[in-house]
């Protein structure tokens, strides 16, 4: 019968019971032919259509930090795509939350898998399997921090964001600070006292240097901007001056691209 | 929970969110209330011990900000494994060599203990690395056929193999 190869540990109380009076001459105990280990169990003891439809395992164990055995001999893990900000900001904050875990646990385990496959010199099945689980996980976040400001807004109208706040250093220098919690309050506190004293005439001296060292660098962008301009013209002469500046924006965008931290592992 | 993501900030945009750095704990003054993360941002990797263990032992590498409180609870909140003791191995990372050998980042491991007469057995992996045999013996016979080859022409290796007859 076909009903021999069912795996026993995937039904339900109720399916069995129901295999059981219905069907006598079937033996409900599992054999080598069906009896998977680790297959993952299901949560659903009511109907039987729900017995074929798995969930995240409820028994929780060590063993979640590995992927399931059947997965272990395939070269190709397909997967769908990351979860949407459209789509989350549906949920709610108690869904959000159990899908928050479920990720985690996601991504721990494809963390050991990686590694063991490092260790034996093997590629990885489906590497970018990491970077969707990251997007999803990012989105929920933005969409927690989306709703949470509106909360503040109504509450108290702010954000709750901590305000940036302009300082003087102990140079004279001003400089844009983000607020930040403290136990002792600043008059208290003798450090940062001596960090932040009050402007004095022998400051004018080095903030005269520093000023004159941020129109240079100032000076030699505009230059800069003009040459380049100057160049594009003399190519394409039909260019009118706000095609020009838009070149030049582009060009800026570039050079941040390659100037800073790019690569992601 | 508002002021504690935001923080932070906004996330950058490129470096993904395992590598960020986690903001810190709200500041606790005594009869204040007591500190509770909803969304964690912690990642932990189960690896195989370099040694003979105990089998109630096992080994992580987990992520440089957590703490052993952090871990212990950890593991209790959300794989629900009880734990008995937690022992740290903080090692530093290595310089690279230009063109030869990659920085290598420093690292946090744990040697775990758990509770309750649980016990841990690191799976047998080597399932993994049977359906790379194939490949293997692939490899092993284009390599023969390309020795083979270049063991016939001896005499005439730099002419192109069109050539060679």
């Amino acid at each position: 019968m076909s009903l021999t190869f069912i795996n026993i540990r995937t039904l339900s109380n109720a399916t069995r019971q129901l295999i059981k009076t219905s069907l006598p001459g079937v033996s409900l105990h599992p054999t080598s032919a069906f009896n998977v280990q680790h297959k993952r169990p299901t949560i659903c003891d009511k109907c039987i259509a729900c017995s074929s439809f798995h969930t995240s395992s409820k028994d929780y164990d060590l063993m979640e930090f590995f992927d399931d055995r059947a997965n272990w001999k395939e070269k190709e893990i397909k997967t769908g795509r990351p979860w949407n900000v459209d789509e989350l900001r549906i949920k709610s904050n108690e869904d959000l939350h159990k899908l928050w875990y479920v990720l985690l646990k996601e991504r721990n385990m494809l963390f050991t898998m990686e590694q063991i496959y490092d260790d034996e010199v093997l590629t990885v099945p489906n590497p970018e399997r990491k970077w969707k689980v990251d997007e999803s996980m990012r989105n929920i976040v933005e969409v927690i921090q989306e709703r949470e400001r509106a909360i503040n807004m109504l509450e108290t109208g702010e954000t709750g964001d901590p305000k940036v706040r302009k300082v003087m250093n102990f140079l004279g220098m001003i400089e844009d600070r983000t607020e930040k919690e403290h136990l002792v309050p600043k008059s208290e506190n003798p450090e940062y006292q001596l960090l932040h004293p009050k402007f004095e005439k022998w400051m004018m001296k080095y903030l005269k240097l520093y000023n004159e060292k941020q129109l240079g660098e100032e000076q030699q962008l505009k230059k800069t901007k003009r040459k380049y301009q100057e160049r594009l013209k003399k190519k394409f002469p039909h260019l009118t001056q706000e095609e020009l500046e838009l070149g030049w924006e582009k060009k800026q965008e570039e050079a941040k691209k390659f100037s800073s931290y790019n690569v992601y592992d | 929970m508002a002021s504690k993501l935001a923080k932070f900030g906004k996330f950058h945009s490129r470096i993904p969110l395992w590598k960020q750095k986690v903001p810190n704990y709200p500041l606790y003054q005594q009869g204040g209330p007591q500190n509770r993360i909803l969304l964690c941002y912690f990642w932990m990797k189960l690896i195989k011990p370099h040694r003979e263990v105990p089998k109630n032992q096992v080994h992580f590498e987990v992520h440089p900000q957590m703490s052993k409180h952090d871990i212990k609870q950890y593991l209790e909140k959300i794989y629900n494994v009880p734990v008995l003791k937690v022992a740290v191995n903080n090692e530093d990372g290595k310089p690279g060599v230009y063109k030869q050998k990659p920085y290598e980042e420093p690292k946090k491991r744990h040697n775990k203990y758990i509770a309750g007469g649980q016990t841990f057995e690191y799976p047998d992996v080597s399932s993994i690395m049977s359906q790379y045999e194939k490949d293997k013996d692939e490899f092993e016979t284009t390599d023969r056929a390309f020795l083979r080859q270049q063991q016939k022409n001896w005499d005439r290796l730099s002419i192109p193999p069109w050539f060679r007859r």
